[in-house]
């Protein structure tokens, strides 16, 4: 083969793929262009959002919410539903705020425990689920109630304290850029390291078709642990960042929460039902929402429309993302065992 | 009875090898269909042509139960590496519970698999390593076709890319000749034929040992049959034990080197497949003991089909795939049977007709006006009604009381001002239930309490009472006994006569030489035969059944 024939081989392979990255990627493509397109018309409004004070506020706004989506991303994108995001999230805030000194030490110390209750937590989820066999949705309401109920025992009422660097760590601002944009695009690249792995394409695999999965030797009981596991790590980093911004320690954060980081991952574009998703997504979806919260304030319009506005962006979200319901008739779908 | 180790006529000979095992292949011949443009390139996996690890796996007396259901009975089996063994039964003859077992799936409860006279598991021994391309897909739909292809496969969590997933899946796809599918793409995207092309490639890709196909031509287009064919022989060349399950003989008759023909959970028959026909087979595999009856309806039989009412006109009607240009007219007060192996299209027409699949094309007229059929409600409010195979997950609420089930369409018809009447409900449902022989003590009962036949009368009388005067009995009687049976047959001529129609599949031809006053054979998806009266012979619906030639 000629040394031309050769590049013309490598450039046609390069457009196929970049072809196929595109069309992959249409879902998430999509939901960051919404996201640019929000954050411009917030932007026309009301410039303060671009001043570095602005943007780091309204970025540390929707971290918390953002960092808990994508991890509830994962587990639904193995097909199962996380309802104890909130509790664990409200978990590691109390333990943080109560246990955490102002020395780095204890900084670092706690920090490690607060992570290591969330993986512990959803591996928890996880385990429960692969060993009992009963639906996620059952499981993780009754994980809920246990953190929500731990996280009141560590700490009855809304209180403690946070020392100002940690706060400062996660919540401040270096050199223009805000430390919660740092922490998010670690989180990122983290994930992108992780889907090198054969775990993302086990975890697509265990939501897209649990038998298929198990019919060609994916480790479904550990891919599903390890889902929920992935999903506590980023409750964890939800809580670290919560206890940051509020510096004190809320126990009953509540179903509020969870359902906020619910329609964040719809909104992101991770369906329900599994076998697609991403967890960056999830936090795409969170700060379309968020900004969209901030565009409602900027305009000063009543605060209580936040709720009918998420659930106004969260019914065109799922419409945009399945055309095809709206195409085609529900009752054209075969029932079950037909096709003879 | 024992495979004999004769080999098939047509088949090559040994050139001076191990007997009974096919030598390695003149490339003149078989190689050049398996890799046209390029013979003779070692691209392609497994162990040398000539050395597989071993030479005969006998299955013995292996058995099986679910629960009450003796999926397998004492079934022995034996197969050879560089042979390909047909597998082949009707839909519950034991076949799946047989690859089960084979592949490690199922325990038996009873019988040993014996490797060149060694006892060995079945499942985690290296030297049985099977690999299994099932009917019901096992692809995961939203993965790529790369990642299906290599799923499961990666034991290693080191960094790879997507990008390296394509080529590693490229190169399959290459070595097993499939050259018009994008590995980037969704399996979904594809269609059915291709989904199954690439589950099939994906257990070639797997092997070297035995290769278990399940159904593997059911979606397949002809192309794709010749293509199966020629990997198959590949293998087998390469000395895998290559077996083939499938209720169609046609498509694989000519690969297979032995036969094993299951019916009812035992094997009854299992030889060279040089002393087979199409005919014999589709004998062995539907022959059930004649039931001892005489024709219910002898006397109609005889009679020229009348001029009836047309109740139910089905015109042009396809279902792609399954289904291609349907017509059939059913008439007040007749039976009118079809038959068809299974999956011929049969169930898309039956499943259309009530409603719960859209046709693609084509016209259904109900008492000469034509309906549009969008949901079995529709369906049920047109008056037809559909008594299916499988009772206990499309035709009842088993923890339901019959009461509950039998109201259940019609509950307008028992209620008063908008609430369900218990008393109007048993008015309704007594003579409904008294015209199956159902006792009426039954009534407040628990569905799953009554025995299966009872059960499928409790269906039957469901569309008693809402009414219906077309009924759709899907294989209904599979597992009854033979005195429900004869009871339920009794039943639909009356049924019939008494101003209803049926439209009645089963795949016993017995049953529809029996009950039908007219009969329909399908074969891949269009009516190959028509006859009526004593034109009903096994004969005839065993030829429509296979092709047909009227």
């Amino acid at each position: 083969m000629s040394q031309e024939t050769a590049t013309a081989v490598r450039v046609g392979e390069r457009g196929a793929a970049v072809r196929s990255f595109a069309s992959r990627k249409v879902g998430f493509l999509a939901s960051a262009a919404v996201l640019v397109a929000f954050f411009a018309i917030n932007a026309s409004i009301s410039e303060a959002v671009l001043t570095t004070y602005g943007f780091s506020s309204f970025v540390n706004a929707g971290a918390t919410v953002a960092l808990a989506a994508a991890g509830l991303s994962v587990v639904v994108m193995a097909g199962g539903l996380d309802l104890s995001v909130a509790a664990v999230v409200a978990l590691v805030n109390v333990v943080v705020a109560t246990r955490m000194q102002d020395t780095s030490a204890s900084m670092m110390w706690v920090s490690l425990l607060a992570v290591g209750i969330g993986v512990a937590a959803g591996a928890l989820n996880g385990v429960l689920v692969t060993t009992t066999g009963l639906p996620s949705v059952i499981v993780t309401l009754a994980t809920f109630f246990i953190w929500g109920g731990a996280a009141l025992l560590v700490l009855d009422s809304p209180g403690g304290s946070v020392p100002f660097d940690f706060a400062d760590l996660l919540t401040g601002v270096r050199g223009g850029v805000p430390n919660a944009v740092l922490l998010l695009l670690g989180l990122c690249v983290l994930w992108l390291l992780l889907s090198r792995t054969s775990l993302r394409v086990n975890i697509l695999a265990l939501g897209g078709d649990r038998a298929a999965a198990r019919a060609n030797g994916v480790p479904v009981a550990g891919t599903e642990v390890a889902a929920f596991a992935i999903a506590g790590f980023c409750y964890g980093l939800a809580g670290l960042f919560l206890s940051a911004l509020t510096v004190s320690g809320t126990p009953n954060l509540g179903a509020d929460f969870t359902l906020n980081a619910f329609a964040a991952v719809v909104v992101g574009g991770t369906q329900f039902g599994g076998g697609r998703g991403t967890p960056v997504s999830g936090l795409i979806g969170a700060f379309v929402l968020y900004t969209s919260y901030s565009i409602l304030f900027t305009i000063e319009a009543p605060s209580e429309l936040n709720y009918v506005l998420t659930g106004a962006i969260l019914v065109v979200a799922v419409v945009v993302q399945n055309p095809r319901r709206l195409l085609v008739s529900r009752s054209a779908e075969p029932v079950s065992g037909a096709g003879g | 009875m024992r495979p004999k180790v004769t080999q098939m006529a047509g088949l090559p000979v040994n050139d001076g090898g191990e007997p009974g095992r096919p030598g390695p292949l003149p490339s003149s011949t078989r190689a050049e269909e398996v890799r046209p443009g390029n013979p003779g390139k070692p691209d392609r996996p497994g162990p040398d042509p000539g050395t597989p690890r071993w030479r005969r796996a006998e299955v013995a007396s292996v058995s099986k139960c679910f629960g009450a259901i003796q999926a397998l009975d004492d079934v022995s089996v034996e197969f050879r590496t560089g042979s390909v063994h047909g597998l082949l039964g009707q839909n519950g003859a034991g076949k799946s519970t047989l690859i089960k077992v084979l592949n490690g799936l199922v325990r038996p409860d009873a019988g040993q698999l014996r490797i060149d006279e060694n006892p060995t598991p079945f499942a985690g021994s290296p030297a049985w390593q099977v690999s299994t391309a099932y009917q019901e897909l096992t692809l995961v739909p939203y993965l790529s076709v790369a990642e299906n292809l290599v799923l499961g496969r990666r034991r290693e969590y080191g960094v790879t890319s997507f990008e390296s997933t394509v080529a590693a899946a490229s190169e399959i796809l290459r070595r097993w000749r499939v050259d018009d599918v994008d590995p980037r793409k969704p399996v979904k995207s594809n269609p059915l034929p291709v989904r199954q092309r690439i589950e099939i490639v994906r257990a070639l890709e797997r092997t070297d040992q035995v290769l278990v196909l399940d159904e593997p031509t059911s979606a397949l287009d002809p192309a794709g049959a010749d293509w199966l064919k020629g990997q198959i022989r590949h293998l087998r060349d390469r000395g895998v034990a290559v077996v083939i399950v499938s209720h169609r003989l046609a498509e694989i008759e000519d690969v297979c080197d032995y036969v094993t023909v299951l019916r009812d959970g035992r094997a009854v028959a299992s030889e060279s497949s040089s002393g087979l026909n199409e005919q014999k087979i589709a004998t062995l595999m539907l022959g059930r003991e004649m039931l001892q009856t005489q024709r219910v309806i002898a006397d109609r039989h005889d009679e020229a089909p009348r001029a009836t009412n047309t109740v139910l006109e089905v015109q042009s009607l396809s279902v792609e795939p399954a289904l291609r240009d349907v017509s059939l007219t059913l008439g007040e007060g007749e039976v009118l049977g079809v038959g068809g192996l299974e999956g011929q299209g049969q169930h898309a027409l039956f499943m259309t007709l009530f409603g719960a699949q859209r046709p693609t094309r084509g016209e259904v007229l109900v008492g000469g006006r034509a309906v549009r059929l969008k949901s079995p409600r529709r369906a049920i409010r047109a008056g037809i009604g559909m008594v299916p195979e499988d009772r206990k997950t499309e035709g009842l609420m088993l923890q339901r009381t019959v009461r509950e089930n039998l109201t259940l369409p019609a509950l307008r018809r028992v209620s008063r001002a908008g609430v369900v009447s218990p008393a109007k409900e048993a008015q309704t449902a007594a003579p409904a239930m008294a015209s199956l022989g159902l006792a009426a003590g039954v009534f407040d009962n628990a569905a799953s309490s009554l025995s299966g036949g009872n059960q499928q009368k409790v269906v039957a009388a469901k569309w008693l009472v809402a009414d219906s005067r077309i009924l759709l009995m899907f294989d209904p009687l599979r597992g009854v006994d033979v005195g429900a049976r004869q009871e339920f047959f009794a039943w639909m001529t009356t049924f019939a006569a008494g101003g209803g129609a049926v439209l009645f599949y089963s795949s016993d031809i017995d049953e529809l030489t029996t009950v039908c006053d007219r009969v329909i054979t399908i074969y891949r998806g269009v009516v190959t035969g028509s006859m009526a009266g004593s034109e009903i012979t096994r004969e005839r619906v065993l030829a429509g059944m296979l092709g047909g030639d009227s």
